[in-house]
């Protein structure tokens, strides 16, 4: 034990040089004239095809062009998870196209650094943040440092607590219920006989829950047989393909009378895929998944999972930064703005581009 | 080296009871509650699911052995994993490489974080724990830059069979796990290699004296548990047709407590991969039978802790017994 003390000693004081450090990692930053004036006509045409979401669209016709000389600031959970990815992908589109410049950070899922990164942000100059919090109870601090610094802040995805929407410029999210529902729906509507359902949660993520009680509503309200729907087991799959392929292979082994299983996102359905394979039951378990990724619409279009209810982080990104210098510009925009869940299955995923999260039209 | 003696001596399945008396004692014990309480645990089918699901950990425990026998440590484990494992997937979606290359270039670049650990550990003398924690981050990054933050796909039977193929039924992956341990316990029994293993963490300034190269048969291992790790990525991502940022997260721990309950010294010098079989098997009943019963994976975490301490508390009381004697 005399060995190991000073070790671990050296080892924790290494961890706190690296928080110190990390601060300055990985600051990107982004300013495009050349594809300004393709841009403009292209915001024009668009703006004639999404007369459905006319507030944020019409806010931005008229703003088109003229973000030139703002910064804007995103900062997500994460940018090793694609969903997120996919999402600064639609915010770094938006800017090139309204000539903004952007700055990002990676909080590496670590609400201290989130919160130390958008003071740095704020240092640094941004007039407006794109903002997922990591934790969206203990956002307060953040938003009040924003809005004493004059930043417009857009709450985006994952949505503060009510008490501190008069903190906040904007919200932009999916609805959490809804996508569970589009999963519930597909259920009842093919197992009329009812089903034995078994869910790979992520019990720690407060939207996951709401996703799952959707799932359950979208069961029971399309159903003259609610009792026919049973939850056989809740396993946590951590919303990570290999803890949900455990999972999902000792839970089969528990129980062979599984025909559906619910999964929280597709990077854990692909888990449980693998797991109904090798556990021989291909075809015989109905897989479903959430967020319409890539990986989750391939599997649709090879048969190894049979729903997806599609989440739009590209669009949400990109309607961000629009909503973002619209109010910098002084105008109005629609406050809370929920985006609409859609429902993809082996009978639409001809009409999806399965390489792309979601596309910015529609 | 005292226990290597113990395993020689006389009857080799005596030696070997007496040996882990106390976590076979609990091994069993913990079946006996979970078969009672959840019959279908004892089927032939979930024994396989079993041991499938716990051949990369035992392949990455006997790693770790290496390490903890010098009274070192490697917590770098779980992100060469994942490194390996995503440039198998990589290269296999984006090149056109045969598919041996490609397991050798991830078995090589599991090889180059072990050459980067021993080098920093043994010839600079940077401390285990700092060293592999920061090939941990710098394995970890790399494999975000790689994977770009997306699950890479891989469409290519030969490689997924890898991981996926079966002889009489059983995956293939239990006969790698089984062939890793039948390797390291010859490497630490029957080579010069594993006796300066043992020597080094009985009295590194020992070994020295006597003349044993300590700069390389420190190092050695650690360039063995790269490729071992190797081997975890590539069956990962072979098994799981993809490969995402996040594989082998964690999986250091899990190696970490099997050799620990295995009866493995902390402080090194004492511990032998009998004794971490049963370290993995505790392990996996703990997380296949906790989910056969349908108990919240949060109570798992709890159990393995409370475990792990146990089997710590019960290592430095024998060390403290022996000492007053």
């Amino acid at each position: 034990m005399k060995k190991i003390l000073p070790v671990v000693l050296a080892g924790v004081m290494a961890l706190s040089l690296t928080a110190c450090s990390s601060d300055s990692a990985e600051e990107t930053t982004a300013a495009t004239t050349a594809a300004e004036t393709e841009a403009e006509t292209e915001e024009e045409t668009e703006a004639v095809s999404e007369a459905a979401s006319e507030a944020v669209t019409e806010a931005v016709s008229e703003a088109a062009g003229s973000g030139e000389g703002y910064t804007i600031g995103f900062s997500p959970y994460t940018l090793t998870n694609e969903y997120f990815t996919a999402v600064l992908d639609g915010i770094q589109t938006a800017c090139d196209e309204l000539g903004c410049e952007l700055i990002y950070f990676d909080p590496q899922n670590d609400p201290t650094q989130q919160a130390s990164q958008i003071d740095d942000m704020i240092a640094s100059g941004i007039d407006a943040l794109i903002y997922i919090p990591y934790d969206s109870a203990g956002a307060h601090t953040v938003l009040q440092t924003c809005r004493d610094a004059g930043v417009k802040v857009i709450n985006i995805d994952n949505v503060v607590t009510e008490d501190d929407y008069e903190l906040v410029d904007g919200i932009i999210a999916s609805d959490n219920t809804q996508l569970g529902y589009l999963s519930g729906q597909w259920v009842a509507e093919n197992h009329p006989d009812g089903a034995n359902i078994l869910i790979a949660h992520l019990q720690t993520a407060e939207s996951c829950i709401i996703n799952v009680d959707g799932f359950w509503q979208g069961i029971t309200e399309n159903t003259d047989n609610p009792d026919a729907f049973v939850e056989v087991q809740v396993v946590e799959g951590g919303g990570d393909t290999n803890v949900t392929f455990n999972a999902v292979s000792d839970a089969l082994q528990a129980h062979d009378d599984i025909d559906v299983i619910y999964c929280i996102n597709d990077t854990s359905a692909l888990g449980a895929v693998q797991a109904v394979e090798e556990a021989g039951k291909t075809g015989e378990i109905d897989i479903l998944g959430k967020d319409g990724a890539p990986i989750g619409k391939h599997a649709i279009a090879d048969g190894t999972m049979v729903q997806s209810s599609a989440q739009r982080p590209t669009y949400m990104g990109y309607t961000g930064v629009q909503e973002a210098v619209a109010l910098l510009n002084g105008e109005e925009i629609e406050f809370n703005v929920s985006i609409e869940a859609y429902s993809i299955t082996a009978d639409n995923i001809g009409d999806y581009d399965l390489d792309a999260w979601d596309s910015l039209d529609e | 080296m005292e226990s290597k003696k113990a395993l020689s001596a006389g009857n080799p399945v005596t030696a070997y009871i007496k040996r882990n008396i106390g976590i076979l004692v609990g091994l069993i014990l913990l079946v006996v509650v979970v078969s009672i309480s959840e019959p279908r645990f004892f089927t032939a089918s979930n024994l396989i699911n079993l041991l499938r699901s716990n051949a990369v950990n035992a392949i990455i425990s006997c790693g770790l052995l290496l390490a903890i026998l010098m009274g070192e440590i490697d917590i770098s484990v779980g992100s060469t994993v994942g490194l390996t494992g995503v440039i198998g997937a990589w290269l296999i979606a984006n090149t056109n490489l045969p598919v041996p290359v490609t397991v050798l270039a991830a078995l090589g670049v599991g090889a180059l974080i072990g050459v980067i650990n021993g080098v920093s550990i043994s010839y600079l003398k940077v401390p285990a724990f700092v060293a592999t924690l920061a090939t941990q981050s710098l394995g970890r990054g790399l494999t975000e830059i790689i994977s770009g933050g997306v699950t890479i796909r891989v469409r290519n039977d030969a490689y997924t069979s890898l991981g996926n193929a079966t002889i009489g039924g059983i995956s293939i992956i239990i006969f790698y796990a089984a062939a890793i341990l039948l390797i390291t316990w010859v490497l630490l029994n029957k080579t010069k290699f594993g006796y300066y293993t043992y020597a080094l963490g009985g009295n590194k300034t020992a070994a020295q004296y006597s003349g044993v190269n300590v700069k390389k048969y420190n190092m050695l291992p650690y360039i063995l548990i790269g490729v071992l790790c190797g081997i975890g990525g590539v069956i990962w991502s072979a098994r799981l047709g993809s490969a995402a940022a996040t594989l082998g997260e964690g999986f250091e721990m899990d190696a970490i407590a099997a050799v620990v309950i295995g009866g493995t010294s902390m402080s090194g010098g004492v511990g032998t991969v009998g004794g971490t079989f049963i370290g993995i098997l505790i392990i996996g009943v703990i997380t296949n039978g906790l989910n056969l019963m349908g108990i919240n994976s949060f109570w798992q975490n709890v159990l393995k802790g409370v475990i792990i301490l146990a089997a710590v508390i019960i290592d430095v009381a024998r060390k403290n017994r022996s000492k007053q004697q």
